[in-house]
């Protein structure tokens, strides 16, 4: 694909990741070699192909509905880095006006 | 403090698995004699025990292999109860040490899919994997180092740094379950468990000169496995010998409600044509392919004589050998790449700093956003974040069905391409890897040379299909590993192919353990 373009701020945003410029510059250019490497994948005819997702495709994965031992809340709870009250605690989700 | 290499035994090459050069042929080696051995008492399970738990920590740490046992408090030796050890010896994996990839979550035991962002993660339960191993008796002794998130075809890309080779130090044992490897091929253990999402139990055991299975998918549960790329991950097993990955994959196969993807067909039992002695039939009228593009391809002379003398065996056997078209192949790597980063992109979304992880950037008045994005571009490694924000890209609007969707047209096309064979063939050959193990350090900064090591053993996962990879030469001091792939569910086809080669008498065993272990410690300035 010769318009593909790589929008290296967009993808750090949507993949909540921050480089430094240095090293996003360099990730960008190294992306951009890793799909040209790629791109003889668009020259093969897939017409009428139904993507392949899963191996498994044709299982049915319910299970009956019945109330089992799980983990105690505090077992869950162990791994997080921040727990007030046998919650998670999380910071501030409110940005000051002004504030990125 | 020197580490002790093993206390049990003088010399490495007395280990209970070697095939020691002046044995009749005929007589047991490999994993059934460590089981024979262990039954008739003339191994004591506690001194095996002992010298895996001792070989993990000295020699397996000296080799980066090993990481730090994971409990809290005390250690994995003390983890193996006397209660444990007396156990009854009924199931073939009854007291056999084994070592587990940080992929695997075991309760208790720190699971850090060797990256910062799970330093301190502790697991809250055990893999069905694991237990299932546990349950049949095998006790396990040490966590191994592995590639970030199974990110890695070298195992350089650990936040623990990286792993050695026991058959020469500079260079890779192969990744991402470079950990499990190397300390199978140490010597350490006759026994270790893996993850294979693109061939990282193969790749490995080809480099390490120890046998590697990666199942079917669907074959073992991944309940407990921390994901990457979850349409590919599978468990897998390194050990000795297939017959020590056919027991223990018997022990872990099968129905698994806390797993969807895990399928509801039988659980797994070898067939052992040794033991029924009709091993000698087995190469008789079997058709045998080898992929076109495989086989014209650039490798080391080492691994091209490796192959050529292996076709031969096959041919002395009474197989049919063909070279066949399967013209969708050459496109595997790019699918590969494109749906595993789209998948990891995806899972490892959820490593916010909020529900677990690293607790140490907690101390900041950042809005939540900013904070989670500091707290995942400090704690990811380089690789990790490459992927991520490669798969990112695959799945964006705009790029999502020229990418991803078209990589998974095209893997379709590669699974048809594999059934349209398998229809007039048994097995598929290849070699595991087209290289001898690199020197570390030499292509960490190349990511398309490093993807491209990967070559031989992508195909059968994106198909989904079972691959074993085993020892077949020793070229220039470093082994070389031949791959077979066989039909979907049919891992008895892969294990018996590789059994029945290595119990031969033209079989190359991986019998060097022994001395290996002697050179790696020398090599690693452990004295024994």
């Amino acid at each position: 694909m010769s318009e593909t373009s790589i929008d290296i701020a967009v993808l750090q945003r949507l993949a909540a990741l921050d480089l430094p410029e240095q090293e996003s510059r360099e990730l960008r250019s190294t992306l951009m070699k890793i799909l040209d490497a790629f791109e003889a994948l668009q020259d093969v005819d897939t017409e009428g192909v139904e993507p392949l997702y899963n191996i498994n495709e044709s299982q049915f994965a319910l299970r009956e509905d019945k109330v089992e031992q799980s983990l105690t809340r505090d077992e869950v709870l162990r791994s997080a880095p921040l727990v007030s009250d046998g919650s998670y605690k999380l910071r501030r989700m409110l940005v000051k006006s002004g504030e990125k | 403090m020197k580490p002790e290499i093993s206390s049990t035994w003088k010399r490495a090459s007395e280990l209970p698995w070697s095939r020691s050069a002046g044995e009749q042929a005929g007589s047991l080696v490999g994993f059934r004699k460590l089981n024979a051995d262990l039954k008739s008492g003339s191994l004591s399970a506690d001194k095996l025990c002992q010298h895996a738990v001792s070989a993990c920590a000295g020699l397996g740490k000296s080799l980066g292999a090993s990481l730090e046992p994971g409990k809290i408090s005390g250690n994995a030796s003390s983890d193996i109860s006397a209660n444990e050890l007396k156990k009854e010896s009924k199931t073939p994996l009854a007291q056999i040490p084994f070592a587990l990839k940080d992929f695997i979550l075991k309760k208790d035991w720190v699971s850090s899919a060797a990256s910062k962002i799970l330093s301190d993660f502790r697991a809250p339960y055990s893999a069905t994997c694991l237990e299932r191993l546990e349950n049949a008796g095998a006790l396990c002794v040490a966590r191994t180092n592995m590639d970030e998130f199974g990110m890695g075809s070298s195992n350089e890309n650990s936040a623990w740094g990286n792993v050695k080779n026991p058959w020469d130090t500079s260079r890779t044992p192969g990744g991402s379950s470079g950990g499990s490897a190397a300390l199978v091929a140490a010597g350490c253990v006759p026994l270790a468990l893996g993850t294979d999402t693109g061939g990282s139990v193969r790749q490995p055991a080809a480099f390490c000169g120890v046998t590697g299975l990666k199942p079917s998918y669907g074959r073992i549960s991944r309940y407990g496995v921390i994901s990457f790329a979850s349409s590919l991950d599978q468990v897998g097993v390194l050990s000795v010998d297939a017959f020590g990955c056919a027991k223990a994959l018997e022990a872990m196969s099968g129905e698994d409600a806390r797993d969807g993807t895990c399928s509801k067909k039988e659980s797994f039992v070898y067939k052992d044509l040794i033991a029924a002695g009709t091993s000698k039939e087995f190469y008789k009228a079997k058709r045998i392919a080898i992929p076109r593009s495989i086989a014209q391809a650039q490798m080391d002379d080492e691994v091209a004589a490796g192959f050529k003398d292996f076709q031969d065996f096959l041919k002395n056997q009474g197989a049919t050998v063909d070279v066949v078209d399967m013209p969708l192949l050459p496109h595997a790597l790019s699918v590969y790449y494109l749906i595993c980063t789209s998948e990891a992109s995806s899972n490892l979304s959820r490593y916010n700093g909020v529900h677990l992880g690293a607790s140490g950037a907690i101390d900041d008045n950042l809005p939540l956003h900013q904070r989670i994005t500091k707290f995942r571009s400090e704690n990811f490694g380089e690789e990790v974040k490459r992927r991520i924000l490669l798969g990112t890209f695959a799945l964006s609007s705009g790029y999502y069905d020229a990418y991803f969707k078209k990589a998974a047209r095209v893997r379709r096309l590669i699974q048809q391409d594999f059934e349209r064979v398998f229809q007039s063939y048994d097995l598929i050959l290849t070699p595991t890897s087209l290289e001898l193990p690199f020197k570390l350090g030499e292509r960490n900064r190349d990511p398309l040379k490093m993807y491209n090591s990967d070559v031989c053993t992508i195909p059968a996962s994106l198909a989904g299909l079972p691959a074993i990879s085993f020892p077949c030469a020793v070229g220039g001091s470093l082994p070389v590993g031949m791959q077979f792939i066989a039909p979907y569910w049919n891992e008895q086809e892969a294990l018996a192919a590789a059994d029945v080669y290595q119990q031969s008498p033209e079989g190359y065993f991986p019998y060097l353990a022994g001395e290996l272990t002697d050179k790696a410690a020398a090599q690693s300035g452990v004295k024994p």
